[in-house]
């Protein structure tokens, strides 16, 4: 039982300077990311690919993950065109296929470890809206696409995001 | 024998009305009959007498309205203590002048630390649940392993999750489709999500 009022006022001002306290103790600090607008540069290459024997196009030797499966049954690749494209969380850009259809890229954003997690949506033919195909974490090495029928071929779509990183071990 | 003199001390108390009783009652038989105690009430008496009209002739010079009101306009003029300032002398005078009532805010503080620790942690916990409730699960990602154009030694995918560049989701919405992980030098892999054309619909 207390003593006083006194100690009543004590115990209340206790109470009061413990639960104020924490309040600047675990305040979280202003964060500088917060304050920059998220963007980031990405490039869409569109090959046509083909199992019947032809032209390998040069640009791609320095995407060593065509020479592998699924991909090393086509005997040629050709390049039809190269977008490069600045991915924010306002701006989705979108890029036309020779199919039609348009390939749309929505950066929601941008992780921790500085990998962007990136919507690909690709629109209907004859339609204006896009079905979210696939969301990816992507790391800065191209990631694909692939499957559309055009010209005979197949369409490949590599889509780089970012810087690429270093490689992960597992 | 005549009885021994009244103390100073005794005699000041009994001249102040303090002393009540048979202490008073002996005090004032024995001043009755002896003169020195007597002379010495005697002069007590003056003594506060003149003490007394000492005061009141001095208080004659006081303006007392001009002194009251410097102090009501210094304690206008002067700003009210802050929180701070009065934290403080409740602190300092706790702490000097009342140092075994120190347990009360202890107490309270460590009774308001773990109060908020309970609160937080439930709070976050009933947030989480809050958040996991209202998030609606993705629809499984469609992968069908097989494809006309695949070749039979891609490598199966049998988790979502790649060294580098990650798939969260996947839908193929009506559609068949298979993600295959290329894996390349140095532990990185990338993935590909292969969609059958003619079901782009």
């Amino acid at each position: 039982m207390l003593r006083s009022k006194s100690s009543l006022w004590s115990l209340g001002a206790g109470l009061a300077a413990a639960l104020i306290a924490p309040t600047f103790l675990f305040a979280p600090p202003a964060a500088a990311d917060d304050a920059q607008p998220v963007s980031v540069s990405g490039e869409v290459i569109v090959v046509l690919a083909k199992e019947a024997e032809g032209e390998y196009d040069g640009k791609l030797k320095q995407m060593p993950a065509l020479q592998k499966p699924p991909f090393n049954s086509f005997k040629s690749m050709k390049v039809l065109s190269t977008t490069q494209v600045e991915l924010a969380v306002d701006k989705t850009p979108t890029v036309a296929l020779p199919n039609g259809r348009s390939l749309q890229l929505k950066l929601l954003e941008r992780m921790p470890d500085g990998r962007h997690k990136v919507q690909v949506s690709i629109n209907r033919p004859g339609k204006q809206d896009y079905l979210p195909l696939l969301t990816v974490i992507a790391s800065g090495e191209p990631f694909f696409v692939a499957g559309q029928s055009f010209e005979g071929g197949t369409l490949v779509i590599g889509v780089k995001v970012g810087a690429a990183a270093a490689p992960a071990k597992k | 024998m005549n009885a021994p003199h009244v103390e100073e001390e005794l005699l000041q108390r009994y001249f102040d009305g303090d002393l009540k009783g048979p202490p008073a009652a002996s005090v004032s038989q024995h001043i009755a009959t002896c003169e020195d105690c007597k002379q010495r009430h005697v002069a007590l008496s003056e003594l506060h007498k003149l003490i007394m009209m000492a005061g009141e002739h001095a208080a004659l010079d006081v303006d007392f309205e001009r002194a009251f009101a410097n102090i009501e306009r210094g304690t206008r003029e002067r700003p009210a203590p802050g929180l701070i300032e009065r934290l403080s002398v409740w602190w300092r005078d706790l702490v000097e002048q009342r140092p075994e009532q120190l347990w009360a805010p202890a107490f309270g503080a460590a009774m308001a630390a773990l109060l908020l620790v309970y609160v937080l942690r439930d709070g976050a916990s009933d947030a989480h649940q809050e958040v996991a409730a209202a998030t609606p699960k993705p629809p499984a990602p469609v992968v069908v392993v097989q494809a006309p154009a695949v070749p039979a030694e891609t490598i199966p995918v049998d988790a979502l999750a790649f060294a580098n560049t990650e798939v969260v989701q996947v839908d193929f919405g009506s559609n068949a489709g298979t993600v295959y992980e290329i894996a390349l030098a140095g532990g990185v892999s990338t993935p590909v999500v292969w969609i059958n054309d003619d079901v782009i619909q």
